[in-house]
C-alpha cells in the first residue's frame, strides 16, 4: 500500500500534517512517499492507493501548479480510475480553473470546474458541517478564499450548517469519484473518525483506528456542540 | 499640519483617557480609537518623537520592546513606549497622544513601540520608524496571521523605505525583510553543549528563498530559528552583526561579538529566548550608536520582566505558571521543550483554551496539530492533566503524540482540574496556561496550593 504526500515541504499549513501523521498510525505497514516540489511524483509512474496534498501559501499554490501541470492529463486519468485522493484547504483550488488573486490571475490545472478568489485583507474563520454519505462531517474553515462553481460537479459535503464553498452555496468542496477536495481543516481525519473509515474502505484498508474510542468520544462531543444553536458558525 | 479637527481628536482623546484612569478602566486603546474615529488622519498629524523605534515579530516583541525602554531610561532617555498597552492601531494612537501636550507638543525625544505584526499595515504608513527590530516570524493564530509568509509579505509592503531594520539573522523569513533596507542583523552561534531540535512539526524554511532547493541546515536550534546553506545556489543565512557566541546563566554573563570584536555582557535570564531578546536589544542600541560597555553598562541594572513566569515553592515541591500562549504552535512548542528538559519529576497541567471562541463558538483545534506535544512524551513527565472545554481533543492529540493513556486525565472545569494533579509524584507541577485563561490558571493554582498545604510539604 502506497500514500504519496505531494510537496509536503510547502503544503502543511493548518495542522494539516496531523492527517499524514494520523494515517502513518492508522496504516503502519503502508509505505507514504513524500514527492517534494523538485522530484518526479511517483503518481506519475504508479498509481499510489491515496494521494494528499495539503493547504499552502499562495505563492506556493503557483509552485504548484506549475509543478503538476505538465502531469495534468495522468492526473485526470488517476481520478477518472477512482483513486482516493484527498486535497485539502487551498490545495483544491490548484485542480479549479483560476484562481483570482490581488495582482492577476493564475490559471489552475482545469480538473474542476471551479474558480477561487483571494481577499487577502478580508480572511474567513469559521465552522461547517455536513452529510457526506450518510456521515456527518465537520471541520474549521480559515482561508483567504471563497469558491465559485462554473459547472456541474458533485460538492463534498451537503451543508447542514456553516458556509458551503462560498456562503450560500448548499456544497461544501468537490466529489470526483474518489477525488476529494474540501476547505475543512481538522485535521479533518482525526476529527472526522467515520470518515477516516471511509477513505481507509476505498484504499482497501479499513480497519479499528488509534485510540477509536477517544476519537469518538471527542467527535460526539464536537457534534454536540455544533449543533448547539447557540454556537456560532 | 494640524487642524481644528485634529485637536479636537486630541483633547477628545486626552479627556477619555482621564475619565476611563478615573473609572480605574483600561486607558491604553480606546481613547486612540475616539481619536482615530474623529480625524482618521490623526496618526499622520500627531507630532512625534524626534527617534522612532518599533519593535515586531511573532514572539519576543514585548521582551525586547520592555528592555529596550528600560535600557535607554538607565541612561536618561525620556522615552515614550506602549509596554502597559495595546500594540495595535488603537493602542498606538493612544501612547502618541499621552506623548504630546493639550497643544500638540511631544514632551518625549524617544518612543519604543511594540507592533502588532499584523497591524504594522494600518500603523507603519503613519507612523514611519527610523528602526525597527524584528525578533522572528513564525507562524501565529491561523485565524488573524494565516501563515507566516502572509505577515512577511505584509511588513515588507508597510515598513517605510527609510527606517533602518534590525533582524534576527537566525530566522530567514524575519530577514527577508531586508529587502533594500539599512540593516544590523543579530544572531545567536551555536551555544556550547546546546542539543539541536530538528523534530520540530513546523519548520517554514525548507527551501532556499532564492533558488526554492532544499536548504542544507548546518545548525537548526529549533523550528526555522538556526543557520542553513543552500547547496545549489551557495545562498547562506548571513553572519550576525551583533552575535552572541557564549553564555554562562549560572553566571549571569553572556560573550557577545559586536562586528567580530567579543565584549562580555550581562545576561538577565538563562534561557535561549532571553539571549535572543537581550541580542535584539543590543543590536538595536548599536544602532543608535551605544558602545558595547554602554550596553553592559546599563544591562547590569535591568533585567528581563518575568511575567509570563511564576515560580511558588511548596516544600520540596515547586509549582510553575508558566505562559504558553494558546493558538501559538512555536510558543506552545517552546514552553513544552523547556518543561520536558527541566530537572526532576513533572506534573503537567495545561488550560489553554480560547475562551473566547468557547464563549460563542467552537475551537478551531487544528493549531493542535502544529504543536510539539511529542515533547511532552517524555519519561520525566509523570502526568498530565487537561483541562478547559476542548480537554478531549488535547487528550486525542497527546495519546497519538504517543503519551501513555495512565499519565493522562482530563477534566472541563480548569479549576476543578487542578483536583486532578498527582502533585505527590511530581517535584514541580507546571500549570501551563493563555493569555485569555490567566484568571482560570490562578484559581487552579490557588486550588493546587491548598491542597498541597493540606497534604504534605516535607
Amino acid at each position: 500500500m502506497t500514500v504519496e504526500i505531494l510537496f509536503g515541504e510547502w503544503c502543511n499549513l493548518f495542522g494539516d500534517s496531523g492527517n499524514v501523521r494520523f494515517l502513518q498510525q492508522c496504516l503502519p505497514e503502508a509505505e507514504f512517499v513524500h514527492t517534494s516540489l523538485t522530484q518526479r511524483p511517483r503518481f506519475a509512474d504508479a498509481a499510489p492507493d491515496l494521494l494528499y496534498m495539503g493547504p499552502m501559501s499562495e505563492s506556493a499554490q503557483i509552485k504548484v501548479i506549475a509543478a503538476l501541470r505538465p502531469h495534468r492529463d495522468r492526473l485526470a486519468e488517476l481520478i477518472d480510475r477512482g483513486v482516493p485522493m484527498l486535497f485539502i484547504g487551498n490545495a483544491c483550488e490548484v485542480l479549479g480553473q483560476v484562481i483570482e488573486t490581488p495582482d492577476g490571475r493564475v490559471e489552475g490545472l482545469g480538473l474542476l470546474p471551479f474558480t477561487a478568489k483571494q481577499e487577502m485583507i478580508k480572511r474567513y474563520n469559521g465552522l461547517t458541517m455536513g452529510t457526506f454519505e450518510g456521515i456527518t462531517v465537520m471541520g474549521f474553515r480559515s482561508q483567504f478564499t471563497f469558491g465559485k462553481r462554473t459547472g456541474p460537479c458533485d460538492g463534498f459535503l451537503k451543508v447542514t450548517r456553516g458556509a458551503g464553498l462560498a456562503p450560500g452555496d448548499p456544497w461544501e468542496g468537490f466529489r470526483v469519484k474518489e477525488c476529494i477536495g474540501t476547505y475543512l481543516l481538522g485535521p479533518i481525519l482525526v476529527v472526522n473518525p467515520a470518515f477516516t473509515h471511509w477513505l481507509l474502505g476505498r484504499m482497501g484498508a479499513d480497519r479499528p483506528l488509534p485510540f477509536e474510542a477517544e476519537l469518538q468520544k471527542a467527535y460526539d462531543l464536537r457534534l454536540r456542540e455544533f449543533n448547539d444553536p447557540k454556537v456560532k458558525f | 499640519m494640524k487642524t481644528i479637527r485634529f485637536y479636537l481628536a486630541l483633547w477628545a482623546a486626552k479627556a477619555a483617557g482621564l475619565a476611563l484612569r478615573l473609572l480605574r478602566r483600561n486607558a491604553s486603546y480606546t481613547p486612540g480609537v475616539i481619536a482615530l474615529k474623529l480625524c482618521p488622519d490623526y496618526l499622520s498629524r500627531i507630532q512625534k518623537p524626534q527617534t522612532m523605534v518599533g519593535v515586531t515579530g511573532t514572539n519576543g516583541k514585548t521582551t525586547v520592546s520592555n528592555l529596550l525602554s528600560d535600557l535607554l531610561a538607565d541612561r536618561g532617555v525620556k522615552v515614550l513606549s506602549n509596554r502597559f498597552g495595546s500594540n495595535i492601531l488603537g493602542g498606538i494612537a493612544t501612547v502618541l497622544t499621552q506623548g504630546v501636550s493639550l497643544g500638540g507638543k511631544c514632551g518625549y525625544p524617544m518612543a519604543v513601540l511594540e507592533m502588532d505584526e499584523r497591524s504594522s499595515r494600518l500603523v507603519l504608513p503613519y507612523v514611519q520608524p527610523d528602526y525597527m527590530v524584528c525578533t522572528n516570524l513564525f507562524r501565529d493564530s491561523f485565524k488573524r496571521n494565516a501563515h507566516s509568509e502572509y505577515i512577511q509579505t505584509i511588513l515588507k509592503k508597510s515598513i517605510p523605505a527609510k527606517t533602518k531594520l534590525v533582524l534576527n539573522a537566525d530566522d530567514l523569513i524575519a530577514y527577508g525583510l531586508k529587502g533594500e533596507h539599512e540593516c544590523l542583523t543579530f544572531g545567536v552561534a551555536p551555544l556550547a553543549g546546546e542539543t539541536e531540535i530538528r523534530d520540530n512539526i513546523i519548520r517554514d524554511v525548507v527551501t532556499c528563498p532564492v533558488c526554492d532547493h532544499i536548504l542544507t541546515w548546518d545548525f537548526c536550534r529549533y523550528n526555522h530559528v538556526g543557520r542553513a546553506h543552500c547547496e545549489h545556489c551557495g545562498m547562506a543565512s548571513p553572519t550576525p552583526d551583533v552575535e552572541a557566541l557564549a553564555a554562562d546563566p549560572a553566571a549571569g554573563t553572556m560573550t557577545v561579538a559586536f562586528g567580530g570584536q567579543p565584549h562580555t555582557l550581562p545576561l538577565p535570564g538563562g534561557s535561549i529566548t532571553d539571549i535572543y531578546n537581550t541580542t535584539a536589544a543590543a543590536a538595536l542600541l548599536t544602532a543608535l550608536g551605544w558602545t558595547p560597555a554602554e550596553v553592559a553598562d546599563s544591562l547590569s541594572r535591568c533585567g528581563i520582566v518575568k511575567s509570563r513566569y511564576n515560580e511558588t515553592a511548596v516544600g520540596r515541591r515547586k509549582v510553575v505558571m508558566y505562559l504558553a500562549k494558546g493558538q501559538n504552535p512555536v510558543a506552545c512548542s517552546r514552553v513544552f521543550d523547556t518543561v520536558r528538559r527541566a530537572p526532576g519529576r513533572k506534573a503537567v497541567l495545561i488550560i489553554n483554551e480560547d475562551h473566547g471562541d468557547a464563549a460563542v463558538s467552537s475551537e478551531n483545534i487544528a493549531w493542535l496539530y502544529e504543536t510539539d506535544f511529542e515533547f511532552l512524551r517524555d519519561d520525566s513527565i509523570v502526568q498530565i492533566v487537561a483541562g478547559s472545554v476542548r480537554c478531549q481533543d488535547y487528550k486525542v492529540r497527546l495519546l497519538l503524540a504517543g503519551v501513555a493513556p495512565e499519565k493522562l486525565a482530563t477534566c472541563p472545569d480548569d479549576a476543578a482540574a487542578a483536583d486532578l494533579l498527582d502533585y505527590e509524584a511530581a517535584d514541580t507541577v507546571y500549570i501551563l496556561y493563555d493569555l485569555y485563561t490567566y484568571k482560570q490558571a490562578v484559581q487552579a493554582k490557588k486550588r493546587l496550593l491548598a491542597r498541597m498545604e493540606g497534604g504534605d510539604r516535607a
